[in-house]
C-alpha cells in the first residue's frame, strides 16, 4: 500500500513515515488552528480583521500591541492603559495560588499517604467533592464570604480562593505520585539516621520533580484561565487579564478584534513558556507510575 | 555487644495475627536465618526488630537493652532491603555515605569510608552514578555497602539475593558471608531460599503462619525436622512424607506398614515406645533412597512413573500401593518408565513423625 507501507517497513517500530506524519501534522493544524487565528488576527489592522472573505495575507503590524499598553486620548496625547498592571496581576495571582496548592496539596498529600487517618478514604472523597459542583454554584456564599471579610478585591482573597480551588486536584494527583514511591526508601532513611524532615524534603520530594512540575501546570493552566470569579471578587488595582479582556470588548465602534487578539496573544506567552520549560517533567509526570520502574 | 534477642514478639493486623509470639535470640557474631513461605510473617518480625513496624505484643532486646520506644535511628541497626531501597536522586557515592552524614561526619572522613568500602565491593567505577543506571547486581552490591559502612550494634538482611540471577546469586550469597564473618555482628537475614538459608546461616528459624516451628542449625533442621511442616518445608527435592502405621519394634529396626507394603526400617529407638498400630508419618529424603536389585525388607517395590534428569543425578517419581515415593538416584542408573524396581532406604536417615506431626526422638 504506497506510502504508508513504505514508510512502515522502513522505519519499523521506531519513526512514523512521512505519511503517517502527514497525517497527523494536517490533524494538529486542525486543532491550532483557533490559536493560530487569534494569533494573526493580533497583526491585522481593523480592516484586515473585519474582511470577508479573511484576508490570509496581510501586511502585518504591531498597532494592536501597542494598544494594549497604550491609547490615545482625545487630545492625542498616549496614555497607559493599565493592562501592565493586569498582566502583572495575573501572573501573581495564578503564580501564588498554585504555588500555595501546591505546597499545601503536597504535604496534605504526604500525611494521605504515608500517615493515613482513620477513614482516610473519607477525608479525600470530601475533598473531592469540592469539586464536584460547577464552581458558579457556589459563587453567592463565597461573594458573601468575601465581602463580610473584606477579601474581596484583595489580592490575598482571590489568591487564597484559587489555591482552595486547586488544592482538591493537588491534593489527589499528588497522593498517587506518593503511593507510587517504594516506603522501603525512606524506611531506609528512617534507619540510617534521617528524621521525618530529612525523610520528607531529602527522600520524597527529589523523587517527585516531575509529578510537582506537572501538577503546577495543570493548576497553573486552570487558574489562568479562570474567568467568573477573578470577574466578581477582584478590584480595579487587582483586575487579571481575562476580566480586563472582557471589559475592553465594549466601545462604541464594536469588539476591537485586533486589540482583543493581542491581548490574548499576549496572554498565552507565559503559560506557553511555562508549558514549554516543563514539558519533559510533564510527560513523566503524567505517565508516572503507568510503567513500573 | 552485638545481640538480639525477641520475647514474645507478636503483630495483629485487625483479625489476623502476622507474627504470634516469636521468641528468640542471636549471639555476637551468629547469622541466623528466617525461613519460611510467603506471608508467614518473616518480614514483618524483621521490621519490628528494625523498629519500622510497632509490636502489638512481647520485646524487642538490641545489646541487652530493650528497644521497644526507639526509634528506627536510635536502635543504630543496618538493613538491606529486599529491593535494595537505593535513594534514587543521589549518586551512589552519596547513598553509601549517607548513613555517615546523619551521624555528623567530617566530608573528607565520609569521602575515605566509602572510598574503602566502594573498593572492598567493587563499586569505585559506579561512584558518580545513580542508582537507575546500574545492574542488579551492583545494586545489591551498593544496597551492602551502604549497610557496612557504619559500624552499627546489628545487621538485617530483607531477601537480600531474591531479585539477582542464579549465578550472581551464589557470588553474593558467598560475598555477603564473607563481609558478615569478618564483622562479629548479630545478623538476622529473611529468606524463602531455603539454599541461601542453609549455606548463610549458624542457625535457622523456620516460620510457618507467624509462628516459629524449629529453632536449629541447617544440619539439626536437615536431620531432625522438628515436625512434619519443617520436614517438608527443607531439602530438595523435598522428604517423602509416607503415613502408614507403626506395628512393633525390634533389633533397632521399627516394622511399619506403608503404601501397602511392610517395611522394616533404621529409626529413632524412641520410636519403640509407640502402640502397635498406631498412625505414623515416615519421612525419607530422596536422596536416603538407593535402587537394588533384589526386593528386601528395608524398602519398596515400585513403578516408575517419571523420570526427571537434574544433571548429576536423575530424580524418580515411583509409585508403591498409589503413593508417589521421590527417588534420587545417580545419572549413571538405567532405568526406564514404567520398569519395576526395588527402592531401599539406607541406613541412619530415616525420621518418624508421630500422630500430632511431631518428631519422635529420644
Amino acid at each position: 500500500m504506497s506510502i504508508f507501507g513504505k514508510g512502515r517497513k522502513k522505519h519499523a517500530l521506531r519513526e512514523a513515515g512521512w505519511g503517517y506524519s502527514a497525517i497527523c501534522g494536517a490533524i494538529g493544524l486542525v486543532y491550532f488552528s483557533p490559536v493560530l487565528w487569534i494569533i494573526l488576527t493580533s497583526f491585522k489592522t481593523r480592516q484586515d480583521a473585519l474582511a470577508t472573505p479573511p484576508a490570509f495575507f496581510f501586511t502585518p503590524t504591531f498597532d494592536n500591541f501597542v494598544r494594549v499598553f497604550y491609547r490615545l486620548t482625545s487630545e492625542g496625547e498616549q496614555m497607559a492603559t493599565g493592562m501592565g498592571l493586569f498582566f502583572f496581576n495575573s501572573i501573581f495571582i495564578a503564580g501564588a495560588g498554585v504555588l500555595l496548592a501546591v505546597i499545601i496539596g503536597t504535604s496534605a498529600a504526604y500525611g494521605f499517604s504515608r500517615f493515613p487517618l482513620k477513614g482516610n478514604d473519607t477525608y479525600l472523597f470530601v475533598i473531592l467533592t469540592t469539586r464536584m459542583l460547577p464552581p458558579i454554584v457556589v459563587i453567592v456564599p463565597i461573594f458573601l464570604m468575601f465581602r463580610i471579610t473584606g477579601l474581596s478585591g484583595s489580592y490575598i482573597g482571590i489568591i487564597l480562593l484559587y489555591a482552595m480551588f486547586n488544592l482538591a486536584f493537588s491534593v489527589w494527583m499528588m497522593k498517587s505520585f506518593f503511593d507510587e514511591l517504594s516506603t522501603d526508601v525512606e524506611d531506609a532513611a528512617r534507619l540510617e539516621g534521617a528524621n521525618e524532615w530529612k525523610v520528607f524534603f531529602k527522600i520524597c520530594l527529589p523523587q517527585l520533580k516531575a509529578g510537582i512540575a506537572a501538577t503546577s501546570v495543570f493548576a497553573l493552566i486552570l487558574t489562568w484561565n479562570e474567568f467568573l470569579f477573578a470577574l466578581l471578587l477582584t478590584g480595579n488595582d487587582t483586575r487579571t487579564v481575562p476580566v480586563a479582556m472582557a471589559r475592553s470588548m465594549g466601545g462604541q465602534l464594536g469588539v476591537d478584534w485586533g486589540l482583543l487578539a493581542a491581548i490574548i496573544t499576549l496572554f498565552l506567552i507565559p503559560v506557553f513558556i511555562v508549558t514549554y520549560l516543563l514539558q519533559n517533567h510533564l510527560l513523566r509526570g503524567v505517565t508516572f507510575g503507568t510503567v513500573k520502574k | 555487644m552485638s545481640t538480639i534477642r525477641v520475647e514474645n514478639l507478636t503483630k495483629r493486623f485487625d483479625k489476623l495475627t502476622a507474627v504470634n509470639s516469636v521468641s528468640m535470640s542471636i549471639d555476637e557474631g551468629e547469622v541466623l536465618c528466617l525461613l519460611g513461605p510467603s506471608g508467614c510473617g518473616k518480614t514483618t518480625t524483621l521490621r519490628m526488630i528494625a523498629g519500622l513496624e510497632a509490636e502489638s505484643d512481647g520485646d524487642v532486646y538490641i545489646g541487652g537493652q530493650r528497644v521497644n520506644q526507639m526509634s528506627p535511628s536510635e536502635r543504630d541497626i543496618s538493613m538491606v532491603f529486599q529491593f535494595y531501597a537505593l535513594y534514587p536522586t543521589l549518586t551512589v557515592a552519596e547513598n553509601i555515605g549517607f548513613p555517615l552524614r546523619s551521624e555528623g561526619l567530617s566530608k573528607s572522613e565520609i569521602d575515605g569510608r566509602v572510598d574503602g568500602v566502594a573498593k572492598a565491593l567493587q563499586l569505585h567505577e559506579v561512584l558518580n552514578r545513580t542508582p537507575g543506571q546500574l545492574g542488579e547486581g551492583e545494586k545489591q552490591r551498593v544496597a551492602v555497602a551502604r549497610a557496612v559502612v557504619r559500624d552499627p550494634n546489628c545487621f538485617l538482611f530483607d531477601e537480600p539475593l531474591s531479585r539477582l540471577d542464579v549465578t550472581l546469586r551464589q557470588t553474593m550469597r558467598g560475598e555477603i558471608k564473607e563481609i558478615l564473618n569478618g564483622l562479629s555482628k548479630a545478623t538476622v537475614i529473611v529468606t524463602h531460599d531455603q539454599l541461601e538459608a542453609l549455606t548463610m546461616a549458624d542457625r535457622i528459624a523456620v516460620m510457618r503462619q507467624g509462628a516459629i516451628e524449629q529453632i536449629a542449625t541447617p544440619h539439626d533442621i536437615f536431620t531432625k525436622p522438628a515436625n512434619l511442616f519443617v520436614a517438608g518445608f527443607i531439602g530438595t527435592p523435598a522428604m517423602n512424607l509416607l503415613s502408614g502405621q507403626f506395628m512393633e519394634y525390634q533389633d533397632g529396626l521399627a516394622r511399619f506398614d506403608i503404601c501397602g507394603q511392610q517395611v522394616a526400617l533404621d529409626v529413632d529407638p524412641a520410636v519403640g515406645n509407640q502402640s502397635p498400630g498406631s498412625d505414623v508419618t515416615v519421612g525419607i529424603r530422596p536422596r536416603a533412597f538407593e535402587l537394588s536389585s533384589e526386593p528386601t525388607e528395608h524398602g519398596f517395590t515400585a513403578e516408575v512413573d517419571l523420570i526427571e534428569p537434574m544433571g548429576a543425578e536423575t530424580l524418580l517419581h515411583t509409585m508403591a500401593g498409589g503413593i508417589d515415593i521421590r527417588v534420587v538416584v545417580n545419572r549413571s542408573q538405567k532405568v526406564a518408565v514404567g520398569e519395576r524396581v526395588n527402592i531401599v532406604s539406607k541406613t541412619g536417615q530415616n525420621v518418624v513423625f508421630g500422630k500430632d506431626e511431631r518428631l519422635i526422638a529420644s
